[in-house]
Parts: structure tokens; sequence; C-alpha cells
């Protein structure tokens, strides 16, 4: 479990996380959301050990990462900006993490290698997505049990990125694998993320479990026969509404079942439950807020 | 969860190598060619084998080897810490399952072993070459070693100073500048500050500090005064390297440990010492620029205008280097905290000021008096032949401070001054044993009353005695003396009997003594002998003229005068060139002879000067050298010349 209480950083003078908290589940891909230059990459980068936060604790399996070896063996961090040796092949990568970590996988390293079909070349030579890839092998094969990754789907044909979705969740559900991913895109953070935490300008300003985000909010068209009784709208906790010819649509907070019953009741002349992206709720839910949500990520 | 690999990173050591490995290997065949290859060369060839000293390893291309270990520890320094300067491979490497402590030993171990390879493998094949034939005579097994010492230690020493200033600064370019700076301040500061007293204080004897040494304040500038033949280290000096290496590792460990990796880029990684970056930069730009306008022009207005502009470019160059743009008007607030600062600082010197220039301490408090033109305090004199000089005498003491209180009036001469001038050096040494020491440099021509003190001092037997090598050397020691005649005629003898050289050095001693320090030796018609020793120094030189009576007349009894002295007879004619007026004429008349040889004087500026050339039946004077004003040339000349 990862978990954050409270961090605070200054660059210099500038104040890049303001008492930042939140908590990664075993096992589960928690996605961090937010604008450039909301304090993600600081975040991450404090998890993987590389920065010291300045107040508040980040704890990994309860324990501190800064200098602890032991515990960053079993921690990776993916940059957003990937950095290879120059002169390093894909096999002298491998060698060098090798060396680094000790559940290293040579034949995992081997196999993910020529399944993504990358050539035993020097890495910096490769375009930024095959870069991508490389580093995506380096990562899962030496099994870590936390995987930190700054916004690692940028760049990635749609092709690749489902690919490597798929491995991600495969490790996750196989090794019960940590996962914290970083992303402005909402959409991409979809159907991926258990969890996902919004930062904006150093600060969490929303955290939530999609699951339970899904099930909560609902999306309804319905139309009723002319000159119908509304009143019953009344027995919903509706957060978005609209009028379009007859009919209507209700963005609902309430489960499933509760809204099919209540609408069912007046016996509507069309009734159809909409799928909702993440988006929608964020935005429907959080109402003038939610548009600040929309503004942050792009 | 027991960790399988050591705590030793194979593939650390690999890249590190990878990065300076390169620069090993240069380093080494640089130094196979400076040393075993250069000695195979001068050997293998008997026309330079006869050239070639016998003694220890500096004796070849010893700039080179001090170029070389002054910059390749540098280099590989720089190489081997790249990766603190850049934030993606910073941050890569600091995410990696490893310590800080134990990456810092991994890079530092490599980099040492890096230098030590090649040197070691270049002393090793210097042993080998001592096996072959009598290439072993030209330098011992200890050489090798001393060389061996004296290039790890100077090489480790110069990598610990960069692994220092890596680890506080977040920029590759910066490292190199910083590293530099950093090895040189502590000389040149002390030099800048010297320097500057000099220009506040009147009487403030810069080279008085001078003789500190200041060169052993940087292993830089140490180093190349020793990296010579006689190697004469100082042990003191060598200690306190070995416990400043022992520090900057210790520190660099230090600053490394609690760094902060979001620093990465920044000119200056600690915030604590930015404020030391910029400061020290400002008073180091404002002293130079105060100094650079003292040697440019007297006027104390211009070094306030250098100081000014000098802490203002210093100022603008740190600040603009830790904010990385040139766009720092925001930041002026920082340099009025220096100004206010300076004007303390200035204030405190006026007030010691006063103090300082006028101090002369009281006749009874001083035991003794040094009084010369410069101040050698080791007493580490090459030139054997000029005595410190001490007055301990109250009267000669008290004249030393009537002098020095008209050099203090006397306004200081900076650069050309055209003229009977005096740089004096004067060191109370006081009866509790402190020293106050004085130097001042001024013309005698503006101050009878100097002049007069001057003279009377350069008159006393003491200061003739210190002063002249004649008197330092026994005239046992002299085997023998050549005595010529200058500028004219050219004839040298040399003379060798015992009784006659006693003679004539106990002459000089005493012409010497009776001469008058306000009249010169004669312009053109002097002689001079050398004094040959055995000893280091070889000869002592003397000059006279006809002034010195009892020289002259040993030198007349020994039938030696008439060889040195131009007689009107022993010209045949004269040749008078004025190349401004393309003037060319000889003269053979006894009478014009002898008038133009009393007035010739040394090389003169004016335009209608005339260039002399004596023709002699031995020899000719040298050309270009004595001329002739046109007033003093005779009537009958004038008027020829005229046509």
């Amino acid at each position: 479990m990862i978990k954050a209480v409270e961090i605070s950083k200054k660059f210099d003078r500038k104040q890049v996380l303001d008492q930042v908290g939140f908590q990664v589940r075993k096992g589960t891909i928690y996605g961090l959301l937010g604008s450039n230059g909301a304090g993600k990459t600081t975040i991450m980068r404090i998890l993987a050990g590389i920065l010291k936060q300045d107040k508040g604790s980040v704890l990994v399996d309860g324990k501190s990462v800064f200098e602890n070896v032991k515990l960053k063996q079993r921690v990776i961090f993916m940059p957003d900006i990937l950095y290879f040796f120059p002169q390093y092949t894909v096999k002298q990568m491998g060698q060098y993490y090798a060396d680094m970590y000790d559940n290293w996988d040579q034949q995992r390293y081997d196999q993910l290698i020529s399944q993504f079909k990358l050539e035993n070349k020097k890495v910096t030579t490769f375009s930024k997505g095959m870069q991508r890839q490389v580093a995506f092998c380096l990562a899962l094969a030496a099994k870590p049990d936390f995987l930190i990754m700054d916004e690692p789907l940028d760049g990635l044909d749609a092709v690749v990125r489902q690919r490597i979705k798929g491995l991600l969740i495969n490790d996750v559900a196989e090794r019960e694998m940590t996962v914290l991913i970083s992303s402005h895109n909402l959409r991409e953070m979809e159907n991926l993320c258990d969890d996902v935490g919004i930062l904006h300008k150093g600060k969490m300003i929303l955290e939530r479990n999609l699951d339970d985000m899904k099930t909560e909010v609902q999306k309804v068209q319905f139309a009723l026969r002319k000159g119908q009784d509304m009143s019953f709208l009344e027995k919903l906790n509706i957060l978005h509404q609209e009028k379009r010819g007859s009919i209507h649509l209700l963005i609902v907070k309430a489960d499933l079942q509760e809204v099919e019953t209540i609408l069912t009741a007046q016996n509507p002349v069309v009734l159809d439950m909409l799928p909702l992206s993440l988006e929608e709720i964020f935005i429907y839910e959080m109402g003038g807020a939610g548009y600040a949500i929309e503004n942050i990520l792009d | 969860m027991p960790s399988k690999t050591s705590s030793i990173k194979k593939q650390i050591i690999l890249h590190d190598i990878r990065q300076g490995g390169w620069l090993s290997v240069l380093y080494f065949l640089a130094l196979l060619l400076i040393l075993p290859l250069q000695i195979i060369i001068q050997y293998s060839d008997p026309q330079t084998r006869k050239y070639m000293e016998k003694g220890n390893l500096f004796l070849y291309s010893p700039d080179l080897q001090w170029l070389l270990s002054i910059t390749v520890p540098v280099l590989l320094g720089i190489l081997l810490l790249r990766y603190l300067h850049k934030k993606q491979v910073s941050d890569f490497v600091h995410s990696m399952p490893i310590k800080r402590v134990s990456l810092f030993h991994h890079h530092l171990i490599v980099g040492m072993v890096l230098l030590i390879i090649p040197i070691l493998l270049n002393g090793l094949i210097l042993f080998g070459l001592r096996a072959f034939g009598s290439i072993g005579d030209y330098f011992t097994a200890l050489h090798v070693f001393a060389w061996l010492g004296m290039l790890l230690f100077l090489n480790i020493l110069m990598l610990l100073a960069t692994v220092f200033t890596g680890m506080i600064t977040g920029m590759f370019s910066m490292h190199f500048i910083l590293t530099y700076i950093f090895i040189l301040l502590p000389a040149g500061l002390v030099l800048l500050v010297l320097a500057n007293m000099g220009v506040l204080f009147v009487g403030f004897p810069v080279d008085y500090y001078f003789e500190l040494a200041i060169h052993k304040f940087s292993p830089i500038s140490y180093f190349f005064v020793n990296f010579t033949a006689t190697l004469n280290l100082s042990w003191v000096i060598m200690s306190a390297y070995a416990v400043a290496g022992i520090l900057l590792y210790l520190a660099a460990l230090w600053l490394y440990i609690h760094r902060r990796m979001e620093a990465t880029s920044q000119a200056i990684v600690y915030p604590f010492m930015r404020p030391v970056f910029r400061y020290g930069v400002t008073f180091c730009f404002m002293m130079a620029g105060g100094f650079y306008f003292h040697v440019m022009s007297s006027s104390f207005a211009w070094v306030i205008f250098g100081y000014a502009g000098g802490s203002l470019i210093g100022f603008i160059i740190a600040e603009a280097i830790l904010q990385k743009t040139w766009r720092i008007y925001s930041s002026y607030k920082s340099y009025l905290v220096f100004v206010i600062f300076l004007a303390v600082v200035m204030v405190a010197t006026n007030l010691v000021k006063g103090n300082y220039d006028n101090k002369i301490p009281s006749a009874d408090a001083v035991k003794q008096v040094y009084f010369g033109e410069f101040y050698n305090y080791t007493g580490d004199v090459e030139d054997q032949s000029i005595k410190p000089l001490y007055f301990t005498d109250k009267r000669e003491i008290e004249l030393v401070q009537k002098l020095h209180e008209r050099a203090i009036e006397t306004p200081e001469i900076n650069g050309w001054y055209e003229g009977d001038q005096r740089t004096t050096f004067i060191v109370y040494e006081m009866k509790n044993g402190s020293k106050v020491s004085r130097s001042y440099t001024y013309a005698l021509d503006d101050d009878p009353e100097l002049k007069k003190l001057q003279y009377e001092i350069e008159g006393l037997n003491a200061y003739k005695h210190a002063n002249n090598p004649v008197f330092n050397i026994a005239s046992s020691e002299v085997y023998g003396v050549d005595v010529q005649p200058n500028n004219i005629k050219q004839s040298s003898t040399t003379i060798s009997d015992r009784e006659l050289i006693d003679r004539l050095i106990e002459a000089v001693r005493k012409d010497i003594e009776l001469a008058d320090p306000q009249t010169d030796l004669e312009e053109v018609r002097t002689y001079s002998m050398d004094l040959l020793t055995n000893k280091e120094q070889g000869y002592y030189y003397v000059e006279f003229d006809d002034s010195y009576k009892n020289t002259i007349s040993v030198l007349k009894d020994a039938g030696l005068y008439d060889d040195l002295h131009v007689y009107p007879e022993d010209i045949s004619s004269i040749k008078l060139e004025n190349f401004e007026r393309n003037n060319t004429m000889m003269v053979e008349d006894q009478e014009d002879i002898k008038h133009i040889l009393d007035h010739a004087i040394y090389y003169s500026e004016e335009e209608d000067s005339y260039y002399v050339t004596f023709n002699l039946d031995r020899g000719r004077s040298l050309q270009d050298e004595l001329s002739i004003e046109y007033e003093d040339l005779p009537e009958s000349i004038k008027k020829q010349l005229e046509e």
C-alpha cells in the first residue's frame, strides 16, 4: 500500500505540494489527474525516493522510501521524459537493471522484448513510442511491487497502448502489483483505474473510487405523455436536467435500481439508461467546480 | 529479504568506465610521450644524450606534467558526476535501489582508479627502463617513487576538489568553472585583498606579504612552482593539502547525502551557498576593478569608479548565473545590501586608515629597523651579495623615522616616472617582538628635505656595505677580476695576481665609502670589474669611474689604466649621425674629438641630438648607444652640419 499523508514541498519559494494526501490500495491502479504544473510529477519523484518532502510522510508498505534500498528494490519509477544511457542497447539496459534489481526476470525481459518486436539496438536511436515500450519491458521484468508511472501512455499509438494496458492489468491481477499512474487525460484513465485523485495547483481537490462513482450517478432519458405530473422528480437527487422537445435528460445521483423503479412507475413512453463517461460524472457531480475540472483536464 | 546482489554494482563501474575510460587511456598515452618515450628518444641519440641531466623526473616537460595533472582529474570528475547535473539522468540514477553513499564511493573510486592506472603504468615502465643499459644512470628508483607520489597526490587532490564542487553545483558548465574558481580561490582572494590594501593604505607593504608565498595557498600554483628538478616540498604545506583533501571528501559526501535533487540544473544547489557565491563574486570583481583602475590611473576617484563598476559587473554576472537569465532587475535589493555592507566597511577602513597611514613607532620601542629597497623576510636571498640592512643605532633609527615621516607626506608614484625615485622598505622590529612594516615609492626631486634624508642614509657606511656586493664577499673568495672599460673602448684584462686582487678590492671598498651618493657616475666613460668567484652566482659586478681615486691609482700602478681610459688620441675619428635629418658627418679634428668625448651621453631622445660612434685604433664604440645633444656640439661642427 502507498500512503501519502499531508505532504508539502517547496521548490525554493514556490509551494509545489500543499498537504497532499492519498492512498493506493494494494493491487489497485490509482490515477493521479491534473494539468501541467499541478504537482503530479513531484509526488511521483517523492514516491520514487528521488526527492524528499518538506513536511508530511510518504509510506510504501509502512516505510519511508527515501534512501531505503530494500524498499526501492520493489519500486520502479517511469518518468514522463524517459532516460536511457546513450550508447546502451536494449540488452545492455537490461543488464544494468539486472544488476540493480534483485527480482529481475531475464526470461520475462527477453519475452517482452520479442513480444514488442524490439531489435537489440541503441535505445536512444528508437522513436519515442518504442523507447516507451523498452521502458515498460524494463519495468515489468524487474517485477516491482510498486510501479509509478508519469504520463506513461503519452505518444503511444492505440494498439501499443492497449497492449501495455493489458500487461499492466495482468500484473496487477496476477502479482497484486500496486500502480500509481499520472495523466492529464481523464478519458484515458477511465477503464484502467480503480481510484482517481485530482490534483490542482499542489492540492488534492478530489479523490474517488471509480466503481462507486459509476454506480452512484446515472444518466437517463425519458419521455412522458403530455400534461403528466412531474412532481415525482422531487424524490430524485438531480445533478443536471435538460429538455429536448418531449425528451427529458437527467443526471441523477442514485443507484440504478432506484432510478429505474421511480421512472417505470410513471409509465414513460421512452426510457433509456445511458452510459456515463467519467468526465461527465465529474462535471455534473461537482457543478461549478466540475467546470473547473474540465478546464484542468484539457 | 536478503539482497541477492552485492553492494558493489558492476554496472555502475562499467558505466563509469564507459564515460571516463577514454580519458584514462589518453592520459596514459600523454604521460608515456612525456616521460618514458622522451627519455628513450633523448637517450638513443648521442647528440641529445650529452645534454641529458641526471636527476628526478620533473626534468622532463614539467609544465606539461603539471598541466595534465590539473586538467585530467577535473575533466574526469566532471564526466563521472555529469549524472548529477541533468534532471533526467539524476532522476533515473536516484530512483535506482542504491544509496547515495554507495553511488558516491562507486564514482570516486572508479575516478581514482582511472587516474591511478595511467600514472602507475608509466611508473612501472620507468622502472622497467632502468633495467636497460645506462638509462638507469639518469634517474633512480627513488626518483620514480617521488614522481609517482607527487603525481598521484596532486591528481587525487584535484579529483576530490572536483567532486566537491560537483556536489555544490547542479550545472554541467558551472562545474568546470566553479572547480577552478574554488581551487584558485584561497590564493586569488589573498592576492586581491593584499593588492587592495596597498591601494587603500599609504605605505602598505604589499610585497612584504607576497613574500608569504601566496602560491602555496592553491595546489595549482604550488605544484606549478614545485614541479622542478629540485623537489623542494614543504611538509607543512603537503600535510595541509592532505587534510584539505580529506575534508573535501567528507564535505562532498555530506553534501551529496543532503543534496536536494530538485535543484539539479541550478547553478548552486544549496540555497545557503547562493549568497556566498553572489557576494563572493561581487566582492572579487569589485577588488579587481578597483585595483585595475589604481594601476591605470593614480586618481582615487577612478579607484572608486573601479570598485563601483567592478562590483556591479560582478553582481550582474553572479546573479545572471544564479537565475540563469539576464533579466535580474528585480534583485537590485541584493545589490543594495552589498553596497550598504561596503559602505560600512569603507567607513571602518577610513577610521583605521589615519592610524595606519601615519603610524611611526617611537624610537625607544624599536629594537632595530630594516631599511632597503625590498624586503625578504625569509632571509633566503638568492643573491647573497646584498645583505639585509638593519639599523640598531638610535641616531640612525631616528634618521629612518624622519625619512619615513617625509615619505608619508610625499605622494606615491604609480607607474612611469622619469627622474630620481626610490622604493623604500622599512620594517621596524619592536622590542616586544612585533613588527611594523611599510613600503613607499616616491620621487626625490619634488622634495628637497626627503632627498636630503635619503642621501644621508645612503651615505652611511652601513648602507653602502649592505648594498654593494664588494663588501659582502671575502676577497679570498675572488680568484680573478676582469676589468674592462664600458661603452667606447673594447678591452678586457683579467687580473689573477692574489696580491693585486686584494689591493684592488680594498681600494674599491674605500672608494665606495668615500663616494657621495648625490653624485652619479660619469655618464659615458665608466669602467667595470667582474669579481670572479666559485660561488653559485659566479661573478659580482662593480662599476666605477675616474672619481674612484684609490681604485684608479691601483690600476695605474699595475699599468692597467691606459687600457681602460679613453684618451682623445685613441680616437681616430668620430661619426655623427642624425637619421631624422638624414645628416651624417665624420669628425677628425683632435680638438673636436676631445670636446665630443667630454660631452657624449647615453642614448638621447632629443630629435636634434646626434648618434656618436667613436672609431678607435682598437675597435669602435657600439652604434646607436651614445649620443650628443645638438647644443653640446662644438661650434665649428654645428656650422658644418647646418650647411
